[in-house]
C-alpha cells in the first residue's frame, strides 16, 4: 500500500508538486506519464525518501524499496559482483546469483561497472532494484538504456516480483515508453503541472489503459 | 547491534576496495607530504638557523604541513558517492548516515595516521632532527589527532562536495574549526620533543578527546542531511 497525500514541493521559484494526492493498492504496476517537468521523477524520489516534500505525507507500508532511475545507485569503481555483494550485505538479503544469471551477466561479473556499456550498466541496475526483494519498485525511465533484450527481462522481473509477493508488490512506473511498457500496467495516472490530471483508476483492463494512453498521446500530439 | 556492527564493517571494507582502486587519497597524501617537506626543508635551510632553532620549530612545521596536506588531499573524498550516487542505494537499502560516515571516518584515521608517521620522519629528514627515541609516543598523539581530523574533514568534506569551488573551500572553511586540533597537536609534539614524554598532568590530551567528541556527535548527526539533496 502506498498513500501519497498532498504532496507539495518547489525548487527555488519552480513548483514541480502542487498538493499532488494518489494512493496505489498492492498489485498496481501504474504508469505515471506526462510531459517532461511534469512532476514524475520528484514524485518518485519523494515516494522512496531521497527527496523530502515541502508539505504533505507519504506513508509506505514497507520499507523494502527498489529504485531504479538513470542514477545506477552503484559504485562505478566497484565490480558488478562486489556491488550484488555489498547492498545484498548491508540488507541481509537473498543470493544475487540467480538473478545475475536471469539478467545475463554472468560473463560481466567480476568487471568493473564504469567499463561496462550504458546498456550493460542498465541491467546491472535492474539486479540491484529487484535484490532486496521489493514490496515498492520504483522506475524512473527504466527502459531509456535498454535494448529490446533488456526491455523483456526487465518486464519479466517486475512480474516475477508480483508473482513471488501473491500480488502484493506495487510498482510505480514513470515513463515515455508506453508502447513497451502498456504491456504489464494495471493502471495509468497522468501527471500535469504538478497535478495527477487523469487517472484510469485501480486495476483497471487493458482496453481502459489503451484508452487512457490514446487519449494521453492525442493531446501531446 | 550486531547486525549495525556488522554494516559497519562491509561499509568499511567498501571504502577500502573503493581507495584501492581508486588511490586518490592515497596519492594526494602523499604527493602532499612530499612537497610540504620539501618546500619547508628548504626554506628553513635556506632561512640560516641554527640546529637548536630548528628543533624547536619542528612541531609547529610539522602540524602546519600536516593540516594543509589533510585538509587539500580530502576534496575528493566524496566524489565516487557522486558518480554513482552509490551512497543513495545505500540509504534505499536501510544504512543509516551514521554508519556511512563511520566508515569514512575510519578509513581516514589510517590514512592519515600512516600520513603523519611518513610526515613526521621526512620532515625530521629534511631539518636533520633525530626522531626515533619519541617515535612511538609521536605516532599515538599522531593517530589521536588524525582521529579528530578525520571526523571533522569526512563531515566538510560532505558538505562541500557539490561546489565547484571545493578544492579552495574545503581547506578555507576547515582550518579554522580544526584550529583545537592543530594547538593540542602541536603542543603535545613540542612536550615530546623537548621533554621526550608528555608532562605530567598536561591538559591538552583531554583537550583533544572533546574537540574529537564534539566533532564526531557533528558529523553522526549532520552528515545524512550534508549528503542528501
Amino acid at each position: 500500500m502506498l498513500e501519497v497525500r498532498d504532496v507539495t514541493k518547489t525548487f527555488g521559484q519552480l513548483s514541480v508538486l502542487k498538493r499532488l494526492s494518489l494512493s496505489c493498492a498492492p498489485g498496481d504496476v501504474t504508469l505515471l506519464v506526462g510531459a517532461n517537468g511534469a512532476g514524475k521523477s520528484t514524485l518518485l524520489r519523494i515516494v522512496a525518501g531521497l527527496s523530502r516534500p515541502d508539505s504533505g505525507s507519504v506513508n509506505r507500508s514497507s520499507d523494502r524499496i527498489g529504485f531504479l532511475s538513470h542514477h545506477l545507485f552503484l559504485y562505478g569503481k566497484l565490480s558488478v559482483r562486489e556491488n550484488m555483494r555489498l547492498f545484498a550485505s548491508v540488507r541481509g538479503s537473498q543470493d544475487s546469483e540467480q538473478l545475475i544469471e536471469r539478467l545475463e551477466l554472468s560473463k560481466v561479473i567480476d568487471r568493473p561497472l564504469c567499463e561496462l556499456s550504458k546498456g550493460t550498466q542498465a541491467r546491472v541496475g535492474i539486479a540491484r532494484t529487484f535484490l532486496e526483494r521489493p514490496r515498492l519498485v520504483l522506475l524512473d525511465e527504466p527502459t531509456s538504456n535498454l535494448d529490446e533484450k533488456g526491455t523483456a527481462l526487465l518486464l519479466a522481473e517486475i512480474q516475477r516480483r508480483q508473482v513471488e509477493t501473491d500480488g502484493e508488490c506495487v510498482t510505480l512506473v514513470a515513463t515515455h515508453d508506453l508502447h513497451r511498457m502498456a504491456s504489464i500496467a494495471t493502471r495509468v495516472v497522468v501527471l500535469a503541472e504538478g497535478k495527477v490530471f487523469v487517472d484510469s483508476g485501480s486495476g483497471a483492463s487493458a482496453e481502459i489503459v489503451a484508452q487512457v494512453l490514446d487519449r494521453y498521446r492525442e493531446v501531446n500530439r | 547491534m550486531t547486525r549495525w556492527v556488522k554494516t559497519l564493517g562491509v561499509l568499511i571494507r567498501k571504502e577500502w576496495r573503493l581507495e584501492w582502486r581508486s588511490k586518490e587519497l592515497f596519492t594526494l597524501l602523499a604527493c602532499n607530504a612530499v612537497l610540504f617537506s620539501v618546500l619547508v626543508g628548504a626554506g628553513v635551510s635556506s632561512a640560516v638557523l641554527d640546529a637548536a632553532t630548528a628543533e624547536k620549530i619542528y612541531p609547529m612545521l610539522l602540524w602546519v604541513v600536516f593540516m594543509l596536506s589533510t585538509t587539500t588531499a580530502v576534496t575528493r573524498f566524496n566524489e565516487q558517492e557522486l558518480e554513482g550516487r552509490g551512497f543513495e542505494g545505500l540509504l534505499l537499502s536501510g544504512v543509516s548516515g551514521a554508519q556511512m560516515y563511520l566508515a569514512k571516518v575510519v578509513l581516514m584515521t589510517l590514512f592519515f595516521s600512516v600520513s603523519f608517521v611518513f610526515l613526521a620522519l621526512l620532515l625530521a629528514l629534511s631539518l636533520d632532527k633525530e626522531v626515533s627515541a619519541i617515535l612511538s609516543s609521536l605516532c599515538l598523539v599522531g593517530i589521536g589527532a588524525s582521529s579528530a581530523l578525520a571526523a571533522l574533514l569526512t563531515l566538510l568534506a560532505a558538505v562541500a562536495s557539490t561546489s565547484k569551488l571545493k578544492g579552495i573551500l574545503l581547506p578555507i572553511i576547515s582550518i579554522p574549526v580544526l584550529f583545537p586540533v592543530f594547538l593540542c597537536g602541536m603542543e603535545m609534539t613540542t612536550e615530546l620533543v623537548l621533554n621526550g614524554a608528555l608532562a605530567e598532568g598536561s591538559p591538552w590530551p583531554l583537550v583533544l578527546l572533546c574537540a574529537e567528541t564534539l566533532y564526531l556527535v557533528a558529523g553522526i548527526n549532520l552528515f545524512e542531511m550534508a549528503v542528501r539533496e
